[in-house]
């Protein structure tokens, strides 16, 4: 599978770490419901760190992502705003 | 589905819509990179006007400097002459202008540092735009008219993705770069209308009250250290 972090790059990443992913994408959705900015930070974080473990892709290849992750260091208010939940 | 997910999705679906909406995505990523040329020329400007900002700060600087050093030679001249009290007013104005001088050198000091952020940034953005202008010419040459009736190929979707990030990398940074501006920009009106603030009331009249003890107290200090060095009277 393969993982954009905007503003980094992209990964190729295993099933298992791939996996991780998914359930650190439904908790990020239970903090943003929420509302609790330091969960979502934290997980956040551990969600771009598990995407870093992945290959990194050489920046000439033109592969469409599977997954695509905000910047680093996305805040709750700025990923509200990013779903298009506030202006 | 996950926030991320969403995300993704949202995502897509703008880089589709921007591929979909000229005839020939050729169109799109040509006029993307103009933009993104665009965007690269005001960032760099917006830099540009900090670093003005900041020389016009520095010299402001320079000013208070060479005021300080009046007010501390004025302040000599009055203790040979033996009027403290004179001398007392003009270390009073020298150590303001000394509080102020010190706040101006740590503003100066955060712009110098966001400044090369923003010019670190800058070089990596052009960095993408000139790869992905190379990646563009590459697609280009590929694609040809029968392939666009049947479906965009991968490839131009991948550079489709780099194309909407590279976007809002940009964006990003021009806003950083507008910020930082408007920062210097204020910074530098108040230096130039000497305004510069020093101690402002904290609205607490006790507080008030113990920091003007101790600026003075401050200034009998620096008073009776000056007239041990000229020899005008009691040591402290």
């Amino acid at each position: 599978m393969i993982v954009r972090i905007m503003a980094d790059a992209q990964y190729r990443l295993t099933d298992d770490a791939f996996d991780m992913l998914r359930v650190l994408d439904d908790d990020l959705l239970k903090a943003l419901e929420s509302d609790d900015a330091a969960a979502f930070q934290r997980i956040f974080h551990d969600a771009v760190e598990v995407v870093r473990t992945g290959d990194r892709l050489d920046p000439h290849a033109l592969e469409p992502s599977d997954l695509v992750l905000p910047p680093e260091g996305t805040e709750l208010q700025e990923a509200k705003r990013l779903l298009g939940l506030t202006q | 589905m996950g926030l991320l997910s969403r995300f993704s999705t949202i995502f897509k679906s703008k880089v589709n819509t921007a591929l979909d909406r000229a005839e020939d995505p050729r169109e799109t990523l040509e006029y993307s990179y103009q933009k993104q040329i665009e965007q690269l020329q005001n960032i760099r400007r917006g830099v540009a006007e900090v670093v003005t900002s900041k020389k016009r700060i520095e010299l402001q600087r320079d000013r208070l400097q060479q005021q300080i050093e009046q007010w501390d030679q004025d302040a000599r001249d009055a203790v040979a002459a033996g009027r403290d009290d004179l001398a007392t007013d003009a270390l009073s104005r020298k150590q303001t202008i000394q509080g102020q001088l010190s706040g101006l050198e740590k503003q100066i000091e955060d712009l110098a540092r966001e400044e090369a952020r923003m010019m670190d940034l800058q070089e990596k953005l052009k960095t993408k735009v000139e790869m992905f202008r190379t990646q563009k010419e590459v697609i280009k040459a590929q694609y040809s008219a029968a392939q666009a009736q049947v479906r965009i190929g991968e490839a131009t979707h991948g550079l489709g993705e780099d194309m909407a990030d590279l976007h809002m990398a940009l964006e990003r940074a021009q806003d950083k770069t507008q910020a930082l501006q408007a920062r210097a920009e204020a910074i530098d009106e108040i230096a130039d209308s000497g305004k510069l603030e020093l101690n402002p009331g904290t609205g607490d009249s006790i507080r008030d009250e113990l920091d003007k003890m101790h600026a003075n107290t401050s200034v009998q200090d620096e008073l009776a250290k000056m007239k041990a060095e000229l020899g005008k009277g009691d040591a402290p």
